[in-house]
């Protein structure tokens, strides 16, 4: 796993043990039913990790999420920029860590 | 009184009506039916959505009920900073993190509005977002859509991802304070719905397990799982 991918999951991980403690384990259990990967795919492909959560628990709560994610990273980037998407913090970590 | 009838009933009685709900709770399609229900009793239906709420509420809701534009036609959205509902072409499009400057427009546009249904989306994401600006908003906005007459405010709120003081906050603003969690065995969801605060004192502390199909929300008492 690359240090972005690293960082990434483990915020994810976070976001979900505040946010939606317990189902952690539903969401890595439907990742890896519907694409047999892990929480790492949101790193691979943002767009498909976000569908997957809002067929799992709707696009709302996959948006708030989301937010929580970026919230809990945005800080620590250190960017300039605001972030608004999954897509953009993906990109954000790759251009940090020039992967 | 079945769940959604209390609802309707505590929402028309008294306002604001929060929905205090877990992620995997389905409070997508709670908000369907309510408004479903309500939506015909009002002169107006007003919805304030923040950051993309509404545009992802409709989206979703649109995967599963056929009559999901019937239920939303007409209604007079108010987008506070749209990124991607720009497309539904909202009345109104509010571009600021300020929580002041944002009731401000609301007021101006809203206050003389009575006999209304308001539905508020997303002040969660927003919150999440600019955790500062919550605790001015909040009471600021309630104020707001609550000075007309008969007017039906429903909010819905993730607390979960907020501290406790902000909890605490949105619970003694709520006039009526309803709960959806989620409780998860052996990767089984089951979801629940709690009265926490209604006029309907009888139904304080009451639960439901509750079961969403495309027709209704199947609600079984607390102490029946299945």
């Amino acid at each position: 796993m690359s240090k972005g991918q690293e960082i990434l999951v483990k915020a994810i991980s976070l976001a979900l043990k505040e946010v939606a403690p317990g189902l952690e384990a539903v969401l890595e259990a439907h990742l890896k039913a519907t694409m047999n990967k892990g929480l790492e795919v949101a790193y691979e492909n943002p767009k498909e990790f976000k569908e997957a959560v809002s067929k799992l628990f709707g696009e709302y709560s996959a948006r708030l999420l989301e937010m929580v994610i970026i919230n809990k990273l945005e800080g620590r980037l250190g960017g300039n920029a605001e972030i608004n998407s999954l897509e953009e913090l993906v990109e954000e970590i790759k251009n940090i860590y020039g992967e | 009184m079945d769940p959604l009838e209390l609802m309707i009933a505590a929402s028309k009685r008294i306002a604001p009506t929060f929905l205090n709900y877990e992620i995997g709770s389905d409070v997508e399609s709670v908000i369907y039916h309510l408004i479903k229900r309500l939506r015909e009793d009002y002169e107006e239906f007003v919805i304030i959505s923040f950051q993309d709420a509404y545009f992802s509420i409709s989206r979703y809701l649109g995967a599963i009920y056929d009559d999901v534009h019937e239920v939303f036609r007409g209604a007079h959205l108010i987008s506070v900073n749209p990124y991607l509902e720009e497309e539904l072409k909202p009345r109104t499009s509010i571009k600021t993190k300020d929580a002041e400057i944002i009731v401000g427009r609301l007021g101006a546009e809203l206050r003389t509005k009575s006999n209304t249904l308001f539905l508020v989306l997303g002040l969660d994401l927003y919150g999440v977002k600019y955790p500062q600006e919550l605790p001015v908003i909040i009471p600021a906005i309630i104020r707001v859509l609550s000075s007309g007459g008969n007017n039906n405010i429903i909010i819905s709120f993730n607390t979960k991802i907020f501290p406790e003081s902000t909890t605490e906050m949105v619970n003694s603003f709520a006039l009526n304070l309803f709960k959806f969690e989620v409780e998860v065995e052996n990767s089984d969801i089951k979801r629940k719905f709690s009265v926490i605060r209604c006029p309907f004192v009888e139904y304080t502390l009451k639960s439901w397990y509750y079961t969403v199909t495309p027709k209704r929300l199947i609600f079984v008492s607390g102490s029946e799982k299945d």
